[in-house]
């Protein structure tokens, strides 16, 4: 074997994959602008350029690194929230009752998918303005397609687990009857920094 | 964990030495590559987004099914090599060395998108059993390929080198498969 053909092999894959990378990181200007700012603030001689507009999410079509979503399911009975940050996401499905189901997972590529105990999970896909998909918990099956908030704390009273972040939906306008839970108030634990 | 084979080279009674020694820089290098991967992975920051391929509805359907050509071709690495030694009694065909080459170059140029947008996008993740395993049986499937390619063109080694170092890759791939895209299609559907 004259030439080193499992070698040239490996070569080709090593060039392959750095010509991606580099494609990659020319077809990501934004996020990798965002992130060179924050590598660079500490590193000698970058204060030359300056950095570019601080905007805490990269514009564009694509799913946000950083967002939350909350809202009723379809069809109501539950509420759900998402919180997106970098790779990871975790959220909770809130029943009428008021029980909180927890769930951690992934946000890829616009993509989502937490889960949690029980044998509760989420699957979806978000955008920059929404989420929508499809949650289990606690036996019961929903449908959400959730509105992107900025709500202060949101992520921080997943993250603890706050059972005051849980929020039933509330009850249906068409209730004439006195138990009508307006639900809409309870924002003393807003706050949390993240 | 690819530095192994180093230390139970002895075990064989007629390569002794020499053939052990020209195992250590292959598996220093296929180590190395390995864990270059998974510290990449740890500590570039995941952008979310990396290039995506045309024809696809987005860059997870697109990797699910690269990846999915990578296993095929992996399947038939092993059933090529399989007649190759003999152990599928069948006549060899003069062209079953080709076939063997190139469904490893194949597999392996299908996989490096898959990685590279793996690493670049989404990073070297740990939250959950099957993102940690994937994390590492995908830098475990580069660092073992990369070894049994610089192994590939050396003489006189032990005869169970070669299938263990193949044997290697193809377990780390088939781990790295099933904990991505057949996840990915039995979780979203099969989807382009």
């Amino acid at each position: 074997m004259r030439r080193n053909t499992p070698l040239l092999t490996l070569l080709a894959g090593a060039a392959l994959g750095v010509a991606l990378l580099i494609a990659s990181m020319v077809a990501t200007p934004g996020t990798r602008s965002q992130y060179a700012a924050a590598g660079t603030a500490t590193g000698p001689g970058a204060t030359a350029s300056p950095s570019p507009s601080a905007s805490p999410s990269p514009a564009g079509p694509h799913s946000p690194l950083q967002a939350d979503f909350t809202g009723p399911v379809t069809g109501g009975g539950a509420t759900v929230a998402v919180s997106v940050r970098g790779g990871k996401a975790i959220g909770f499905v809130c029943t009428a009752s008021g029980t909180a189901t927890w769930l951690r997972g992934a946000a890829a590529a616009g993509l989502l998918q937490l889960a949690g105990r029980d044998h509760a999970r989420l699957t979806g896909s978000y955008l920059d303005h929404r989420a929508s998909g499809r949650a289990r918990a606690s036996g019961t099956q929903y449908r959400f397609a959730i509105p992107r908030v900025h709500q202060a704390g949101l992520h921080a009273a997943i993250v603890n687990r706050t059972a005051a972040a849980c929020q039933p939906p509330a009850a249906p306008v068409d209730n004439g009857g006195g138990g009508g839970g307006d639900n809409g108030g309870g924002h003393h634990h807003g706050g949390g920094g993240d | 964990m690819t530095a192994q084979p180093g230390a139970e080279a002895p075990l064989p009674p007629q390569s002794t030495g020499s053939s052990a020694a020209k195992l250590v820089i292959p598996c220093l290098i296929g180590a190395l590559v390995a864990l270059t991967l998974g510290v990449y992975g740890h500590i570039h920051q995941p952008t979310g987004i990396a290039v995506n391929l045309a024809g696809f509805s987005g860059p997870q359907p697109a990797k699910a099914w690269l990846a999915t050509g990578a296993f095929i071709a992996a399947i038939i690495q092993v059933i090529s090599a399989l007649v190759m030694y003999g152990k599928i009694k069948v006549q060899a065909p003069p062209w079953i060395g080709g076939l063997h080459r190139w469904s490893g170059r194949i597999a392996f140029l299908l996989a490096v998108p898959v990685a590279v947008h793996c690493l670049y996008a989404l990073g070297f993740q740990t939250f959950s059993t099957r993102v940690l395993i994937h994390s590492l049986l995908g830098c475990a499937f580069f660092g073992a390929f990369t070894v049994k390619m610089l192994v590939l063109p050396k003489k006189d080694m032990p005869g169970w080198l070669l299938p263990t170092l193949g044997g290697l890759a193809f377990t780390a791939l088939t781990g790295v498969w099933f904990s991505s895209a057949y996840w990915f299609f039995s979780t979203f559907g099969i989807k382009r």
